[in-house]
């Protein structure tokens, strides 16, 4: 069988070896990223120097490069890439619509108009954080609400959300021409996300949730592909449908909410991990650890990118997760349908 | 005894149309019942009730006694396994994934595929012959061929109780008799109650034990095939004017259009 | 046509009397209120030495027409969008026209100057052109465009067009400060000479949709019932894309680009008029002209002294309109 089973007394547990493969590739290349965001660069260092700053017996310069610049910020992006890549499979697979994200849930389109509004009010961008994670629970509660009738049902979840999300666009973008011109540019810069100068504080909120939310999600991977069957089947499987649907969505909230707050919205991320996932596994089933594990390498290697441009670009790695992800994208959309047409 | 399955009273509503009307009906313990009638006489909704996929307006389904709508869903699903009418599998499946998802009711994170799912699973592939197929894309296979997976699939649940929503749906005269026979096969060895809904009244006739006949969400009469299909009670149900003859070679009734 | 009932019929004339209707009251209303006869007037007999006549015929009349058109042009490709993909999440600005007009009017600011919103529309339009022959390129196999395809290399075409936006945005504040208010969408600054530039687009787009509907009517019962009626799916499907491109491309390029007319008119006139494409596209294509010279007036209404622009206004009421009619229509559900 192209199947690895593994069985200890009344437990067991399965994995194609192809899934098995790509998701070892992905983890070396995530490994690989780190690496060489940790080491090299434009101050370039050893594991060596690691090992001393980690001991305090570095230098001072080396050891705040390492430990209070690059680790942390290493460490939000991958948690970020991680938690986003997560949040987009869960969602796409429950959905079932290939254009889903996160986004249809609203949390992004919240969180903008939580954060204008706090600029609106404050009149800097110093309340953005809370005011955005506000806005994002409020429009996502709202959504699923909504859309509430007996039960969560994927098609009526789409529609509302669309209602709802592109209202609150508008609205952020009819805000953000009510005020001056350096606050809509610092919003904007938030709005598309950034990893630049995270502390320990950002990287370990983040990494906290993510160790309690994560695993959870692996958990329930196993009845998420079953979910998605169709309704009739699942139920005759004795599935709780929509047990399983608000907790895939309330899962999949608070995974971009831990990520909104470290990072800001980062578009693309979520919305693009699922497929480039499926097209390397080459399955239909839900596959969250690869999805995870693209999330990071996109986030990793476009925050690699905003920071390997000259000074003077301060371009936020939020613009190079589209422009790393959207070619990966269409490059596996094309071999992949060129694989079926044979 | 209490019957393995039974249905009091139900009543079921959408907006204005009543489709089931009052229905009080037992499955026979170890044997295959046929649900026929005309079209739009609630055959379908009867069986989606059983399996709990539908919410009756008011009634109640009782699986050995226990109230079904009280009862854990997963408990129901180890014990009824139902195959709605036309179901589409997500693209890029294949027969052994789908047979293997059969056993969801008694699979969990940790216990994802164990020695009994497989043994159970081959079984079942085997049973429906298509054990050499199993790495064969869902969409490949004929008509007929992938209807004998879906019932694979729902054999793979190991409930006692079987509910097919006309298992004979796309497939041809030949097929149609392979996959009655089959679950008749697996219906006498493995002891299991089979309820399902038939257009085809020669051949619910031919392999069912009980006939459980509806007209406008109620049911008209029950009981054998020997006693149910005659001339006057065909005219009943289907308003039919038709000849009643004796098959040759099974000895059952044989309906004749006039 | 059997699904054209009376009761269908009647509905569609209602739809386009109410637009066109709009459309006159709406040379009306503004900063400066204007009676009807003196609008009569203004065209009638026209004096330059009069204000009011300057503002309704050089301001309000191409305003109310792009208006018009533009929502008309956005409620059909919705239309098209839909039956083509079948996915309610499909906006017909998903062909990357959107991104790639949004990345035109910025490169236009920021490499060469130009500030005056009437100006953008060149470039838009070159924007959109290229970004949608990269979709079309990218989400076409041999027999005609795949759906599925079109739709991910929309979204990431859109993505990379947006992207490279973003980056102009966040270093160049002239850009944004003149982004900001295109990206809202309006017709409010549309004269007649860019009218005239534009005009020849939609006289070769709206045959084209009509054609579209018209082929794309058979898909609506799948794939494989299609050809078995004969249908040219590939065709059919082709036509309808580039339908939808020059529509949305042409629209964008004019008012900005205006999320909520395509993706959502469709939806309510489905539930009105039902599944038939033909009707469906007529309906959409007078609900939407109609919705958009509603929102257009309105937004000169609604704040004393300010404007809305007429994107904002139609997402603002048109969202939760959306939400009620899912919430109490379980049919509109598709």
């Amino acid at each position: 069988m192209n199947t690895l089973t593994v069985r200890f007394g009344p437990l067991s547990v399965r994995m194609p070896w192809r899934l098995i493969l790509t998701n070892g590739v992905l983890l070396v290349l995530t490994a690989a990223l780190v690496w060489s965001g940790l080491f090299r660069g434009s101050y370039p260092a050893t594991p060596g120097d690691l090992l001393s700053a980690l001991t305090g017996t570095a230098d001072p310069v080396t050891s705040m490069i390492l430990l209070e610049n690059r680790l942390p910020r290493l460490a939000t992006a991958l948690g970020v890439g991680l938690a986003f890549g997560l949040a987009g499979e869960m969602i796409q697979t429950l959905l079932r619509n290939p254009l889903a994200s996160p986004d249809i849930i609203g949390f992004s389109a919240g969180a903008a108009v939580g954060a204008v509004v706090t600029v609106v009010i404050v009149g800097g961008t110093a309340w953005v954080v809370p005011g955005a994670l506000i806005g994002g629970f409020i429009a996502a509660g709202l959504i699923l609400s909504l859309s509430w009738r007996r039960g969560v049902s994927p098609g009526q979840l789409i529609l509302i959300g669309i209602g709802v999300t592109l209202t609150l666009g508008v609205l952020t973008d009819l805000l953000l021409t009510r005020i001056d011109t350096t606050s809509a540019a610092g919003v904007m810069k938030w709005l598309v996300g950034s990893l630049n100068a995270r502390s320990w504080t950002d990287a370990g909120s983040l990494w906290a949730g993510l160790l309690f939310l994560g695993p959870l999600a692996l958990w329930y991977q196993f009845m998420l592909g079953r979910i998605a069957f169709e309704q009739d089947v699942a139920i005759s499987f004795g599935l709780r449908l929509n047990y399983g649907r608000v907790l895939t969505i309330g899962l999949a909230v608070a995974l971009v909410g831990l990520a909104v707050a470290a990072s800001g919205p980062l578009p693309f991320v979520a919305f693009v991990a699922g497929p480039i996932a499926h097209g390397l596994n080459g399955a239909s089933r839900p596959t969250l650890l690869s999805a995870a594990l693209v999330g990071a390498l996109v986030t990793l290697s476009a925050d690699m990118a905003s920071q390997s441009l000259p000074d003077g670009f301060g371009l936020p790695a939020g613009v190079f997760t589209a422009l790393v992800g959207a070619p990966v994208l269409i490059t596996v959309l094309v071999l992949h349908s060129k694989r079926q047409r044979l | 005894m209490t019957p393995p399955l039974s249905c009091t009273d139900l009543h079921l509503r959408f907006g204005k149309t009543n489709v089931l009307n009052g229905i009080s009906v037992d499955l026979p313990k170890g044997k295959i019942s046929a649900i026929i009638g005309p079209n739009g006489s609630g055959k379908t909704s009867l069986l989606r009730c059983m399996g709990r996929l539908q919410r009756p307006s008011s009634g109640e389904v009782q699986l050995e006694g226990q109230t079904i709508a009280k009862m854990n869903t997963r408990d129901v699903a180890r014990r009824v396994a139902l195959l709605p009418q036309t179901v589409t599998a997500p693209a890029g499946m294949r027969v052994g994934e789908l047979i293997t998802r059969g056993r969801t009711p008694h699979q969990s994170p940790i216990r994802q595929w164990s020695a009994k799912d497989e043994k159970i699973v081959r079984h079942a592939m085997t049973s429906v012959g298509l054990a050499e197929r199993a790495d064969h894309l869902l969409e490949d296979l004929s008509g007929g061929q992938r209807q004998r997976a879906w019932i694979a699939m729902v054999l793979a649940q190991d409930t006692d109780i079987l509910l097919l929503d006309e298992p004979t749906t796309y497939l041809d005269l030949t097929h149609q008799r392979d996959v009655l026979s089959l679950i008749q096969k697996l219906q006498a060895e493995r002891q299991l109650t089979v309820a399902m809904v038939l257009h085809d009244i020669n051949l619910a006739a031919r392999f069912s034990d009980h006939i459980i006949a509806l007209k406008d969400g109620k049911l008209l009469t029950e009981g054998d095939p020997m006693n149910v299909i005659t001339q006057t009670s065909i005219q009943n149900i289907y308003e039919l004017d038709c000849n009643v003859l004796t098959d040759p070679h099974s000895g059952m009734p044989h309906v004749i259009p006039k | 046509m059997r699904s054209l009932t009376v009761r269908r019929v009647l509905f569609l004339v209602f739809l386009g009397l109410s637009a066109v209707f709009a459309g006159v009251l709406s040379l009306c209303f503004g900063v400066r209120p204007t009676q009807l006869s003196e609008v009569q007037s203004a065209f009638f007999a026209f004096d330059p030495g009069i204000a009011e006549h300057i503002v309704v015929q050089n301001l309000r009349l191409p305003r109310a027409f792009a208006a018009l058109i533009g929502g008309g042009a956005l409620g059909l490709a919705g239309a098209l969008m839909q039956v083509l993909t079948r996915n309610p999440l499909a906006d017909p600005g998903l062909l990357g026209v959107n991104g790639g007009a949004a990345m035109g009017v910025v490169i236009a600011i920021w490499a060469f100057g130009i500030t005056a919103q009437s100006t953008l529309v060149l470039p838009a339009l070159a924007g959109s052109a290229v970004a949608a022959g990269l979709v079309l390129l990218l989400g076409g196999t041999g027999r005609g465009p795949d759906p599925t395809r079109l739709i991910l290399a929309g979204a990431a075409i859109s993505a990379l067009f947006l992207a490279f936006t973003w980056s102009i945005l966040i270093l160049s504040r002239e850009s944004l400060d003149i982004y900001r208010f295109w990206v809202l969408g309006a017709f409010s600054d549309i004269r007649m000479d860019s009218l005239w530039d534009l005009w020849p687009a939609y006289a070769i787009a709206l045959p084209l949709a009509a054609v579209a509907a018209f082929l794309l009517d058979p898909l609506t019962l799948g794939e494989e019932t299609a050809r078995a009626l004969g249908a040219r799916v590939g065709l059919a499907r082709l036509v309808s894309v580039l339908a939808i491109v020059l529509l949305c491309g042409t629209t964008v390029s004019m008012a900005g680009p205006i999320a909520f007319i395509g993706l959502i008119v469709p939806h309510i006139m489905r539930s009105f008029v039902g599944a038939d494409v033909r009707v469906l596209a007529l309906a959409s294509f007078l609900a939407g002209a109609l919705l958009a010279i509603v929102a257009d007036t309105f937004g000169r209404l609604i704040l004393p002294g300010q404007e809305i622009e007429a994107g904002a206004m139609m997402a603002l009421i048109g969202g939760p309109v959306l939400v009620a009619i899912v919430r109490t229509r379980r049919g509109v559900v598709a």
